[in-house]
C-alpha cells in the first residue's frame, strides 16, 4: 500500500494489515490437502490389514486341506488299497482334484467324514483345489499335491506309492 | 503497533476527508466468509476422518487380536503334529503331551489360557474369545479341527498328528 507522507514523499507500508481472505483460503487449501493425504495413507493402511487378514485364511484353509491329504494317505483311505497307486494313472498328466475326483478317489463314505466340515456343507479343500501331478524321485513313484494359497505360493505335498507300481508301462 | 498508528494518522492527514480502509486485518465479513468455508469442508471431510480413525482403531484392536489367534493356533497345531505323548481333545480343551501342556477356554472369562501341571503355570493366549472346540474329525484318524471363533469371525484349521 502507498501512503503519502506530509512532506510529499510516499513509502510502502509493510505488511502489518493481517490475513487477507485469498491468504486464509489458501491455508485451507493446504489444509485440505494434507487431510487428503493423510486420509489416504490411513485407508491403505487399513487395506494392507485386511489383505493381511485375507492372507491368514487363505493359508490356513490350504494348510487344512495339506493335513486332510496327508490323513487319508497316512491311514490308507484310498480306495481298494492301502496306499495311493490308485493315483498314479489318475494324476498323469497333472489334474485338478475336484470334489467329484477326490470322493472317487476315496473309500466310500470317507469323503463326507474327512473331507466335510460345518454339517457337511463346506468342502475343506474348495476354497484352494489342489492339482496333482505324478512323479519319481530315485526309482520311487510318487503323487504330489499342488496347493495354491496365493499368486505362486503353494503347499506341496508328496504321497509315495508303496511298491513296485508300473501303470501303462511307462516306468513310473 | 505506534507505527501502525503513526501511519494511519499520517496517511488520514494526507488525504482530509477519507476514511482509511482495509488496513486493520480481517474485516467481518472475511471473517463469516473464512467460517462458512471452514464449515462447509468440515463437512465434507471431518465425519469421514472421524470414521476413518474409529475404524483404524478398531482394525487395530481385531489385528492384535488376529495376531493372538494365529500364534495360538500355530502352537496348538505343532504340538499335536509333533509333541510325543497322548492328545486329548473335547470342546473347550485340548490337552497334548506328558507332562501335558493343556489349551483351556475359561467361557467365563472369555479366554483362552495355556496351562502347564509342571510346574504350574497359566498364560493368557486370546481374549474376547466366543468359543474354542477341538474336535476328533474322524474315529480312528489322528486328526483334528481347532477352531477359534469371535465376534469377527469363526477361524479353523487342521492337523494331523504325524
Amino acid at each position: 500500500m502507498r501512503v503519502n507522507r506530509p512532506n510529499g514523499r510516499s513509502y510502502h507500508r509493510p505488511r502489518e494489515r493481517g490475513l487477507s481472505l485469498i491468504e486464509l483460503i489458501i491455508a485451507l487449501l493446504i489444509v485440505g490437502i494434507s487431510s487428503a493425504t493423510i486420509a489416504n495413507l490411513l485407508v491403505t493402511s487399513l487395506g494392507f490389514s485386511r489383505d493381511n487378514a485375507e492372507y491368514e485364511q487363505q493359508l490356513r484353509a490350504a494348510e487344512s486341506c495339506y493335513e486332510t491329504l496327508l490323513a487319508s494317505s497316512e491311514t490308507g483311505q484310498w480306495k481298494s488299497n492301502q496306499d495311493a497307486s490308485i493315483l498314479v494313472d489318475q494324476c498323469d498328466p497333472t489334474t485338478d482334484v475336484t470334489e467329484s475326483r477326490l470322493r472317487a478317489w476315496l473309500e466310500p463314505g470317507t469323503y463326507d467324514d474327512l473331507y466335510k466340515r460345518g454339517g457337511g456343507k463346506e468342502a475343506i479343500c474348495k476354497p484352494t483345489p489342489p492339482r496333482c501331478t505324478t512323479l519319481s524321485i530315485n526309482g520311487q513313484t510318487g503323487v504330489r499335491f499342488t496347493i495354491p494359497v496365493r499368486g505362486d505360493q503353494t503347499l506341496e505335498l508328496v504321497i509315495p506309492v508303496e511298491g513296485d507300481y508300473t501303470p501303462n508301462g511307462d516306468g513310473l | 503497533m505506534t507505527r501502525l498508528c503513526r501511519s494511519i494518522t499520517a496517511a488520514r492527514a494526507a488525504v482530509p476527508g477519507k476514511r482509511l480502509h482495509r488496513e486493520l486485518g480481517v474485516t467481518l465479513i472475511e471473517m463469516v466468509i473464512t467460517i462458512a468455508v471452514l464449515g462447509i469442508i468440515a463437512g465434507f471431510i471431518g465425519r469421514p476422518l472421524i470414521n476413518l480413525l474409529e475404524n483404524r482403531q478398531r482394525l487395530n484392536m481385531q489385528s492384535d487380536q488376529a495376531e493372538s489367534i494365529d500364534y495360538a493356533l500355530s502352537r496348538m497345531t505343532n504340538d499335536v503334529r509333533f509333541e510325543k505323548g497322548a492328545v486329548q481333545c473335547n470342546a473347550g480343551t485340548l490337552s497334548v503331551g506328558a507332562p501335558p501342556v493343556v489349551y483351556q477356554y475359561d467361557a467365563g472369562q472369555n479366554t483362552l489360557y495355556l496351562e502347564r501341571i509342571n510346574p504350574p503355570e497359566r498364560f493368557e493366549l486370546v481374549a474376547n474369545v466366543n468359543s474354542f472346540t477341538c474336535t476328533n474329525v474322524e474315529a480312528g484318524v489322528s486328526l483334528y479341527e481347532l477352531a477359534i471363533s469371535t465376534d469377527t469371525g469363526d477361524i479353523a484349521v487342521r492337523a494331523f498328528r504325524r
